[in-house]
C-alpha cells in the first residue's frame, strides 16, 4: 500500500507505509542508544484492528502538512522509572513531573528524528504532549491506518504507534 | 567558567548539565523559558550559552538575538531537534555559533564545547 503525500503534482512522491514505518523503527533506536546508552529491540510490528494496547505513559505528538498523523510512544511505567534513574541517579517509585518530561523528551526527538529522516520537505510537527495514567488506552481514528512497533528492552517493554491519514479520496 | 543551560525540559536541563560535569564545567545556571535566560544572561557574568529552540516565554532564537543585542560575543549553542536548512540558517544570522542537534551523546556535546572552552 502507498500513501500519496499532499504536495503539489510536480512533486508529488509515493511512499509505502513501510518506508515510513522503517525510519520511526530507526530513529527510535538512535534516540535510545544516544540519549539512554539502551540497546533496543524491534519485536513485534503490528496492525491497529484488532489490536489494543495498555500502557502507563505515552507521548504523542502530532505531524501535519506533507505528510498527517500521530506519533505516540507508549511506555510501561517500570521502564520509564530506570530511564529516569540512568540521568538523575536515583529512581522514581510513581509517575513523576521527571517521568513526564522524559517522556515528552524521547517523543519529541523520535519524532523529530524521524521528520529529517524522511528528507521529505513540508512536514510541521506539533507539540508533544503526555498523557499518564496506569493501564491508559489511546485510540485512533477508525480511518486511520496504523503501525505498531513492540520494542523490549532490559528495563521494559515500549510501544511506538503510527497513525497515518489516508489521503483525500484514496 | 559559568555555562548558561536554558531548556523548558527539565530533564534536558540535567542531562546537558551531566554532560558539563563530564568535561569539567561545574559552574552553572539554569533557564526553563527565553525570558528566564535573558534575565540570567543580564543578571550574571556567564561565558558560554547553551540553549534549546522551542521555549515558553522567547525562543532560542529570541535569546541569540538579545544577547548579540548587548555586543557579546559569548559562544551561543543551539540545542535542538529542529535541523531543516531554514532554520540552521536563521540561527547563524542571528549570531548562533554552532548547532547541536537531539538526539546526541556526551560525547557530541563534549566536542561542541571544546571547540570554544578550554578547560
Amino acid at each position: 500500500m502507498t500513501v500519496a503525500l499532499a504536495t503539489a503534482p510536480s512533486e508529488s512522491k509515493t511512499h509505502s507505509y513501510d518506508s515510513f514505518t522503517e525510519t520511526f523503527a530507526s530513529c527510535t533506536k538512535k534516540v535510545f542508544s544516544t540519549m539512554l546508552g539502551w540497546d533496543i529491540v524491534l519485536a513485534e510490528r503490528a496492525k491497529r484492528l484488532g489490536f489494543l494496547s495498555k500502557y502507563d505513559v505515552s507521548g504523542i505528538i502530532g505531524f501535519s502538512g506533507a505528510v498527517r498523523g500521530t506519533l505516540v510512544v507508549s511506555c510501561a511505567a517500570e521502564m520509564t522509572y530506570t530511564a529516569v534513574e540512568s540521568f538523575l541517579g536515583s529512581k522514581p517509585t510513581e509517575i513523576t513531573d521527571d517521568v513526564v518530561d522524559l517522556v515528552g523528551e524521547l517523543t519529541n526527538m523520535i519524532g523529530g528524528s524521524s521528520k529529517d529522516r524522511l528528507g521529505i520537505s513540508g512536514i510541521e510537527l506539533g507539540l508533544p504532549a503526555v498523557v499518564s495514567g496506569i493501564g491508559h488506552r489511546v485510540s485512533f481514528q477508525p480511518s486511520a491506518h496504523v503501525e505498531i512497533l513492540h520494542f523490549v528492552c532490559d528495563a521494559g517493554p515500549f510501544t511506538i504507534e503510527i497513525g497515518f491519514s489516508k489521503p483525500n479520496g484514496k | 567558567m559559568k555555562v548558561l543551560v536554558a531548556d523548558d525540559s527539565g530533564v534536558m536541563r540535567k542531562i546537558i548539565i551531566r554532560a558539563l560535569n563530564s568535561v569539567g564545567v561545574t559552574d552553572t545556571l539554569e533557564a526553563a523559558n527565553g525570558q528566564e535566560a535573558i534575565d540570567a544572561f543580564k543578571a550574571n557574568p556567564v561565558d558560554m550559552i547553551l540553549t534549546d529552540w522551542n521555549m515558553p516565554e522567547k525562543s532560542g532564537l529570541d535569546v541569540v538575538l538579545e544577547v548579540r543585542a548587548t555586543g557579546s560575543e559569548i559562544p551561543i549553542i543551539m540545542v535542538t531537534t529542529e535541523a531543516q536548512k531554514s532554520q540552521v540558517i536563521a540561527a547563524i544570522q542571528a549570531g548562533v555559533s554552532d548547532y547541536l542537534t537531539k538526539p546526541f551523546d556526551s560525547d557530541d556535546l563534549r566536542a561542541k564545547i571544546d571547540k570554544f572552552v578550554a578547560v
